[in-house]
C-alpha cells in the first residue's frame, strides 16, 4: 500500500494531480459533454437489457413460472386469433354473398354496356366485375332451375345484360354496401340493383363482435401480465434491496436503479409471448394432419394455417409493454 | 463545507436522535464523531448525506440550503461525498473493480478509458491493484473496507463520511484504513470519522490534534472541552 502521497506510480497520475490540490469544496457538478452522458446513459440501458436476463436467474424458479402464466394468457389470445384467421379462410366463400347485382334494362345497345363495363372497372370500390350476357344468364337458368322445358317454349330470350360486382374488402360495409347500391342504382340503363344487406349486415356485426372480444381479451391479458410481472418484480426488488441502497449511496437517481427492474419486466413479456407463440403453433402443427382433410371437406384446398410474423410482433409488442408497466408499477412505488 | 444549524431528528416511535444540534465541519477538515451505541451518530451522519430529513433545522453543504432539497437533487449532492460503512457495502456478486468503478458509472460523466484510469488510481491507492478481479468474499475485513474506501474516492469527492469504519476489522488493518483516511484528507478531502473506539479517538486526536465530537443523548458538545 503506497504511504506517501510522492510515490505514486504512473496508474496513479490521477490522484496524485490531486495532491497539489487546495482543500475541497461542495460545488457545481462535473460538467461533461452531452456524447460522454449520452454515451454513460445508453451504456447503462445497454447493460441493464442485457442484464435483465440475468437477473431473472437470481430466482429462476418465479421467472420460470411467471414466463408460464404469461404464456398461458397470450396462448389463449394466439389461440382464439388463429381460430379466427382459420376461420376467416374456411368462409372466404361466403364473402361472395357480399356481391351486387345489377340488372339493366331490356334491349339495351351493346355499346351501352361496353360503356357501362368501363365505367364499373373504373370504380375504386369494386373488384371483381362479371358481365353476364343474357344467353349466358339463359344457360344457367336451365342448368340450376331445372326450367328446360319451360325456357323452350320462349320465342326470345327475356333475360337482360347483368354485372355481377364485388367490392373490395374495405368496401364491403353495410353502409358502404348501400350507398354502393345506391350510386350503382343511378348509373344510365340500369333497371335495377339487388344486394343482401341483410346478410351483409349481419356478417360485419359478427366480425366486430369478434374483434370486440379480443380487445376485451387483450385488455384483460395486459392487467394479468401487469399483475404478474408486478409480483415478480416486487420479490426482485426484495431480493436485491441491498444493492439499491449501495447504489443510492453512490449518488444514483431513482431512474437509475430502477431501469434494470424495467428491463427485467420487458424480458419476462417477451419471453412469455416467444413461449405462447410457439405453444399455439405447435398445437396446430400436431392436429394439421388430423384436422386438414376434414376442412378440405368443406371447402376444398384449405389447410389450416400456423400463426405467422403477423401476429407474432404484435404479441411481443403487447406483452412486452405489459411486462414494462408491471415493474414500473412496483419499481417506482417501492423506491425499488 | 457542511454546517448543521439546529437540527433536531425525532423518530415516529418518539424517539429523539438529535436535539437542537448545531455542527460545522470545514472544507479539508477531518474531525472525528464519538458517542455511545444510539447515541445519534448514524443519524447524524444520515442526515449530512442527505439519506434522512431532520425534523427541525437546517442542513448547509457548500453554503446551500439541503434540507428541503427535491429527492431528485440529492443524487448531485451525494455523488460529492464518498461514504464508508462499519458493514463496507460491497455489491458481493461484482469484482473489486467493479465495485470501485460504481459510483463513476452511476455518475454516467466519464468515459470507459476514463473510469478505467481512475478506478486502478483509486485501487492503488489503497494497495488493492492485485486483488481487482477477486469478488468481496475472498478478501479480508480489512481489505474489504479498503475497497470501500477505494470506492468512496474514487470520484474525488470533497467530503468523506465514515461510519466505524474500523470496527470490523483487526487493529492492523484499522491502523491502514485510519492512514488511508488521513492520506485523503492531506489530499484535500474533509473528512468526518465516527466511531466508539476511544483507543482511536485518544491515538488520532492526542497526535494529529483532530478535534472530537461527543453526541449523548442527542446533545452534541466538543470532547475536548
Amino acid at each position: 500500500m503506497s504511504a506517501d502521497l510522492g510515490q505514486f506510480t504512473d496508474a496513479t497520475a490521477t490522484i496524485r494531480a490531486d495532491a497539489g490540490r487546495s482543500q475541497r469544496s461542495f460545488g457545481a457538478p462535473q460538467s461533461a459533454s452531452v456524447g460522454v452522458r449520452l454515451r454513460g446513459y445508453l451504456r447503462h440501458h445497454l447493460s441493464c437489457f442485457a442484464a435483465g436476463i440475468g437477473r431473472l436467474g437470481n430466482s429462476p424458479g418465479h421467472a420460470i413460472g411467471s414466463c408460464l402464466a404469461i404464456g398461458l394468457m397470450l396462448a389463449v389470445a394466439l389461440g382464439l386469433v388463429a381460430i379466427v384467421q382459420n376461420a376467416r379462410n374456411l368462409f372466404a366463400p361466403l364473402s361472395q354473398l357480399s356481391q351486387i347485382s345489377l340488372y339493366l334494362k331490356s334491349e339495351t345497345p351493346a355499346e351501352n354496356v361496353a360503356q357501362l363495363e368501363q365505367r364499373l372497372r373504373a370504380m375504386p370500390e369494386l373488384g371483381q366485375i362479371e358481365h353476364v350476357t343474357p344467353d349466358a344468364a339463359l344457360a344457367e337458368l336451365k342448368r340450376n332451375a331445372d326450367l328446360e322445358k319451360a325456357i323452350s317454349t320462349l320465342a326470345t330470350n327475356p333475360l337482360p345484360h347483368a354485372f355481377v360486382v364485388l367490392p373490395k374488402m374495405e368496401y364491403r360495409g353495410a353502409e358502404q354496401t348501400k350507398s354502393l347500391r345506391d350510386v350503382l342504382s343511378a348509373l344510365p340503363d340500369v333497371e335495377a340493383v339487388t344486394v343482401d344487406l341483410e346478410w351483409v349486415t349481419r356478417w360485419q356485426t359478427g366480425i366486430a363482435w369478434v374483434y370486440r372480444l379480443v380487445g376485451f381479451l387483450a385488455a384483460l391479458l395486459v392487467a394479468a401480465i401487469v399483475f404478474n410481472v408486478a409480483n415478480t418484480i416486487r420479490l426482485a426488488v426484495e431480493l436485491r434491496r441491498d444493492e439499491a441502497q449501495v447504489h443510492y449511496l453512490v449518488g444514483a437517481t431513482r431512474a437509475y436503479v430502477r431501469r434494470p427492474y424495467l428491463y427485467m419486466g420487458l424480458w419476462l413479456g417477451v419471453l412469455g409471448s416467444l413461449l405462447a407463440w410457439w405453444a399455439v403453433n405447435m398445437a396446430l402443427y400436431l392436429v394439421r394432419d388430423e384436422m386438414n382433410p376434414l376442412l378440405a371437406s368443406y371447402v376444398p384446398g384449405v389447410q389450416l394455417q400456423l400463426l405467422g410474423w403477423e401476429s407474432l410482433v404484435p404479441a411481443l409488442l403487447l406483452s412486452a409493454f405489459a411486462g414494462w408497466l408491471g415493474a414500473f408499477s412496483v419499481a417506482t412505488g417501492r423506491r425499488a | 463545507m457542511v454546517e448543521l444549524q439546529g437540527i433536531t431528528k425525532r423518530y415516529e416511535d418518539g424517539h429523539v436522535a438529535l436535539d437542537n444540534v448545531d455542527f460545522r465541519l470545514r472544507s479539508g477538515e477531518f474531525a472525528f464523531l464519538t458517542g455511545r451505541s444510539g447515541a445519534g451518530k448514524t443519524s447524524l451522519l444520515r442526515i449530512i448525506s442527505l439519506l434522512e430529513r431532520p425534523s427541525a433545522g437546517r442542513v448547509l453543504l457548500g453554503g446551500d440550503d439541503v434540507t428541503r432539497i427535491a429527492a431528485r437533487n440529492v443524487p448531485r449532492w451525494r455523488r460529492q461525498m464518498g461514504i464508508v460503512f462499519q458493514d463496507f457495502k460491497l455489491l458481493p456478486k461484482q469484482t473489486v473493480f467493479e465495485n470501485v468503478m460504481l459510483p463513476l458509472q452511476v455518475a454516467g460523466t466519464y468515459t470507459r478509458p476514463e473510469m478505467h484510469r481512475r478506478v486502478r488510481a483509486a485501487l492503488d491507492k489503497v494497495g488493492l491493484t492485485d486483488h481487482e478481479t477477486e469478488y468481496p468474499h475472498e478478501l479480508s475485513g480489512g481489505e474489504q473496507q479498503r475497497v470501500a474506501i477505494a470506492r468512496a474516492v474514487v470520484s474525488r469527492p470533497a467530503l468523506l463520511l465514515a461510519d466505524e469504519p474500523t470496527g470490523s476489522v483487526d487493529p492492523e488493518s484499522a491502523r491502514e484504513i485510519m492512514g488511508l483516511l488521513q492520506q485523503f484528507n492531506r489530499v484535500g478531502v474533509a473528512v468526518l470519522v465516527a466511531t466508539h473506539d476511544s483507543q482511536l479517538l485518544d491515538m488520532y486526536s492526542r497526535q494529529f490534534g483532530y478535534p472530537v465530537w461527543e453526541l449523548e443523548h442527542g446533545a452534541l458538545s466538543d470532547a475536548r472541552q
